[in-house]
C-alpha cells in the first residue's frame, strides 16, 4: 500500500510539473511565432507604402490577408504620420490604434493594447522615415491575441487528456507491478506458516529468480534450526546418558548395604533418578516442540513395538488393528516422542496382560485415536489418576520405574493430545484396562 | 547357572556380579565388546548381559555375529538411551529382553531367571518334578513339601539339572554352567555334590549314566 501511494504521489507530481512546463513553453512558442508574423507583415506594409503627398501614404497594393479589409477582424494596421491624422486599415473602421509619439521607436517594439470591442492586441510597431521627405511615420500592425489563447487553450486540452492517460496508465501499471511483484512474497508469508504449521519442512523451490534467494536464506535458517535442536537433543541425550550408570551404580551399592547412610543414598539417588528423568524428556520435548514439528508415520512404530514386545512376552499374543490406510495414519510431531508414548503404554498393556494385547488404530477428524486394551487386571477407577503422578506406581512387585505414565502425560499434553484410561469391556477375562490415546493428526 | 556380562562400567560391572555371585550364578565378567564377542561364541552360558554401549565392538553388533553364528543363548540387553529405536533394534538383533538403564539390581535378576526358565521351557518360576520342587525365584528346595538346605555349588548343579530334566548331562558341561571361566576346575568335585545331593533330597532322582554324566529322571 504505502508503495502503491508512494508511486501515485510521484507520477501526479511528475505529470502536473511536466504539463505546466510544457504548456508554457507552447505558449512562448505560439508567442513567438505570433511576433514574428506580425514582424513580416510590418515589414511587409512598410515595404508596400510609399509617401504620396507629405501627410498621406499610399499602399502600392492592399495587404494580402483579407481580415484586414473586415470591421473589427482583429487584424489591423496604421500608419501614423508624425502631426498628421494616420491611415488605418479599413478593418479599424472608426477607430485608431493608440499612438504616443513622445517616446520615438527607432526599433521594432512589441506591446499589448486594447483594441474595438475589448479585444486584446498585439502591437508591433516602428518610427520610419520614408523616401522623399522627413516626416516620421509609425508604422503599427496588431493582431487580437484571443488567437494565441485560442490555441494555447487547445494545446492544453489535448496535453490534459493525453497525460491523463499516461498518469492513469502509469498508476495502473506500479498497481500492477506491486501487486505482481509482491505476490510471491504473500506466497513466501503462506508456506511459513505452513512450515510453522508443520505441514511443511522447507519452502518450496519455485519461486521467481529475485525472490528464491530470499526463500533459500529462510530455508538455510530452517536448516539451522533444526541443527541447533538436533545438536540440543543429542548432548541432552549424551548427558542423560552419561547420569544413567553413576547413578545406577550409587543405587545398587546403596541398596546392597545396611544403614541409616545407605538409606539415604537410596532414597536420594532414586529421586536424582526421577528428576533427571523427568527434567532431560521435558527439556528434548520442548527443544522439540517449539520449533519445527515434523510429521510421522505411525504404523510402522507401532508393529516394530509390537514385535519387540512380543520377544519379551512370547507367551503373549499382540494384535495391531486399523482400518485405515497406514500410510494415512501421520502425527503431527516427532516420532521419537510417539514411539515414547505408544511404546511405554503398550509396554505396560504387555507386562500386565494375561494373554490378549490389542492396538487398534483410528482417525478421528483431526486426531488419531489409538486404543490399547489388555486383559489384565485393570486399574481400579479412584487409583487412575495417581499412575499419572510422577514415579506413581500401583505395584512395587513388578519392577519398572514407574515414570513411564507420568512421562505419556507431559508428552500427550505437550502435543495437546489426551490419554484416557478406562476399563476394557472387550476383554474376554471380564477386566483389564483400556488406554485410549488421542493425537494431533496431519 | 553361568551368565557373561558384558558392562563396561567397572563399578557397574562389579556390583553386577557381586549381586548375581550372591544369587547363585557363576559370572564371566567382561569390559568391553571384543571380550565379550569372544566369550560368548566360545564358552557355554545359560544366559548373557550385555549392554548395547560397549567400547570397541557395540552390543547390536555382538547381537548379530553370535546369532548368525547360531548361538542362541537368551540374552538380556541394557539400554541407556531408553529410545523405542533402540530397544526394537536390540530386540530384532537377537536379543530376548531389555532393561532400561538405571535399574534397580533386583530387575535384572527377575529377568535373567524368566530368561532361563523360558529357555528351558517352564514358564512358572516353580519346578516340580516328582515331588522335588526348586523355586528360583526364592532359591528354595522343597521335597514334598520339607524344605533341604543346600550350599550355593549344591543349588547350582540341582537347578541346571531341573531346568534340563531328562537330558543326559556331562560332567564338563555341568562344570561349565556351575563355574565361572577363572575357576579351577575339577570333575571330581561334581561327583562329590552329586552324591551330597542325593543324600539330601532322600529320593532316587538323579541316575549316573556310566560314560557320559547323569540325568535328572522325570519321568
Amino acid at each position: 500500500m504505502r508503495l502503491v501511494t508512494i508511486s501515485v504521489i510521484w507520477t501526479a507530481l511528475a505529470l502536473v510539473l511536466g504539463g505546466y512546463l510544457l504548456s508554457l513553453v507552447f505558449r512562448d512558442t505560439l508567442e513567438q511565432n505570433f511576433d514574428e508574423r506580425l514582424n513580416s507583415l510590418l515589414e511587409n506594409l512598410i515595404g508596400i507604402s510609399s509617401d504620396d503627398t507629405s501627410t498621406n501614404v499610399n499602399l502600392s497594393r492592399p495587404m494580402v490577408d483579407p481580415r484586414f479589409e473586415q470591421p473589427y477582424s482583429g487584424w489591423y494596421w496604421q500608419i501614423a504620420p508624425k502631426g498628421f491624422s494616420p491611415v488605418r486599415s479599413r478593418s479599424l473602421w472608426d477607430v485608431s490604434l493608440d499612438v504616443n509619439f513622445d517616446q520615438s521607436v527607432n526599433r521594432t517594439r512589441y506591446r499589448l493594447t486594447s483594441g474595438p470591442e475589448e479585444q486584446q492586441l498585439r502591437l508591433v510597431e516602428r518610427d520610419v522615415t520614408l523616401p522623399g521627405n522627413d516626416l516620421i511615420y509609425r508604422f503599427a500592425v496588431a493582431i487580437d491575441t484571443s488567437e494565441i489563447d485560442e490555441q494555447a487553450d487547445r494545446f492544453d486540452k489535448i496535453l490534459l487528456v493525453g497525460l491523463g492517460a499516461l498518469g492513469a496508465g502509469l498508476v495502473a501499471a506500479s498497481l500492477l507491478q506491486v501487486f505482481l511483484g509482491l505476490k510471491p512474497l504473500g506466497h513466501i508469508k503462506e508456506s511459513l506458516s505452513k512450515v510453522r504449521n508443520g505441514e511443511e519442512e522447507y519452502l518450496p523451490k519455485d519461486f521467481p529468480s529475485e525472490i528464491q534467494p530470499l526463500a533459500d536464506e529462510l530455508n538455510a535458517l530452517l536448516d539451522h534450526n533444526n541443527e541447533i535442536v538436533e545438536r540440543s537433543r543429542t548432548q541432552v541425550g549424551n548427558l542423560a546418558h552419561a547420569l544413567k550408570t553413576p547413578i545406577a551404580v550409587l543405587r545398587n551399592e546403596a541398596r546392597m548395604n545396611d544403614g541409616p547412610m545407605s538409606e539415604t543414598v537410596a532414597k536420594q539417588t532414586e529421586n536424582m533418578h526421577k528428576y533427571v528423568e523427568h527434567y532431560l524428556k521435558r527439556a528434548r520435548m520442548a527443544a522439540n516442540v517449539k520449533t519445527i514439528s515434523s510429521h510421522s508415520q505411525i504404523m510402522p512404530s507401532i508393529h516394530n513395538i509390537a514385535r519387540a514386545l512380543n520377544k519379551v512376552h512370547p507367551e503373549k499374543s499382540i494384535v495391531v488393528k486399523t482400518e485405515f490406510e497406514e500410510k494415512g495414519l501421520v502425527f503431527k510431531g516427532d516420532l521419537n516422542d510417539f514411539e515414547e508414548m505408544v511404546g511405554n503404554i503398550m509396554e505396560n498393556a504387555a507386562k500386565w496382560a494375561r494373554k490378549n494385547i490389542t492396538v487398534e488404530c483410528y482417525k478421528d477428524g483431526q486426531n488419531i485415536r489409538i486404543e490399547i486394551r489388555d486383559d489384565g487386571p485393570g486399574i481400579d477407577i479412584k487409583a487412575r489418576e495417581a499412575v499419572f503422578a510422577r514415579g506413581g506406581r500401583l505395584d512395587e512387585k513388578i519392577p519398572g520405574t514407574g515414570l513411564g505414565l507420568s512421562i505419556v502425560k507431559d508428552l500427550t499434553d505437550l502435543y495437546g493430545g489426551k490419554i484416557i484410561l478406562d476399563e476394557n469391556k472387550k476383554s474376554d477375562t471380564g477386566s483389564g484396562l483400556l488406554v485410549t490415546l488421542f493425537l494431533p493428526s496431519v | 547357572m553361568r551368565l557373561l556380562l558384558a558392562e563396561d562400567d567397572p563399578d557397574l560391572s562389579r556390583q553386577l556380579k557381586s549381586f548375581l555371585e550372591d544369587a547363585g550364578y557363576a559370572v564371566d565378567a567382561s569390559l568391553n565388546g571384543e571380550d565379550a564377542h569372544f566369550l560368548g561364541e566360545t564358552e557355554s552360558y545359560d544366559a548373557i548381559i550385555l549392554d548395547l554401549g560397549l567400547p570397541v565392538m557395540d552390543g547390536i553388533s555382538i547381537l548379530k555375529k553370535w546369532r548368525g553364528a547360531g548361538i542362541d543363548t537368551p540374552v538380556l540387553i541394557l539400554t541407556a538411551r531408553d529410545s523405542w529405536s533402540e530397544k526394537v533394534a536390540g530386540l530384532d538383533a537377537g536379543a530376548d529382553d531389555y532393561v532400561p538403564k538405571p535399574f534397580q539390581i533386583e530387575e535384572i535378576l527377575a529377568r535373567i531367571r524368566a530368561l532361563i526358565r523360558r529357555a528351558a521351557g517352564q514358564s512358572s518360576s516353580e519346578l516340580s518334578i516328582k515331588g522335588l520342587i526348586l523355586n528360583s525365584a526364592s532359591s528354595k528346595v522343597t521335597v514334598n513339601g520339607v524344605p533341604i538346605k543346600l550350599t550355593a555349588q549344591e543349588y547350582k548343579l540341582l537347578s541346571y539339572m531341573m531346568h534340563h530334566p531328562n537330558k543326559v548331562i556331562s560332567r564338563t558341561e555341568l562344570t561349565e554352567h556351575i563355574y565361572d571361566q577363572d575357576f579351577d576346575r575339577d570333575s571330581n568335585t561334581i561327583e562329590v555334590f552329586v552324591t551330597r545331593i542325593r543324600k539330601k533330597i532322600g529320593i532316587d532322582i538323579i541316575k549316573t549314566i556310566r560314560g557320559l554324566g547323569y540325568q535328572l529322571d522325570a519321568e
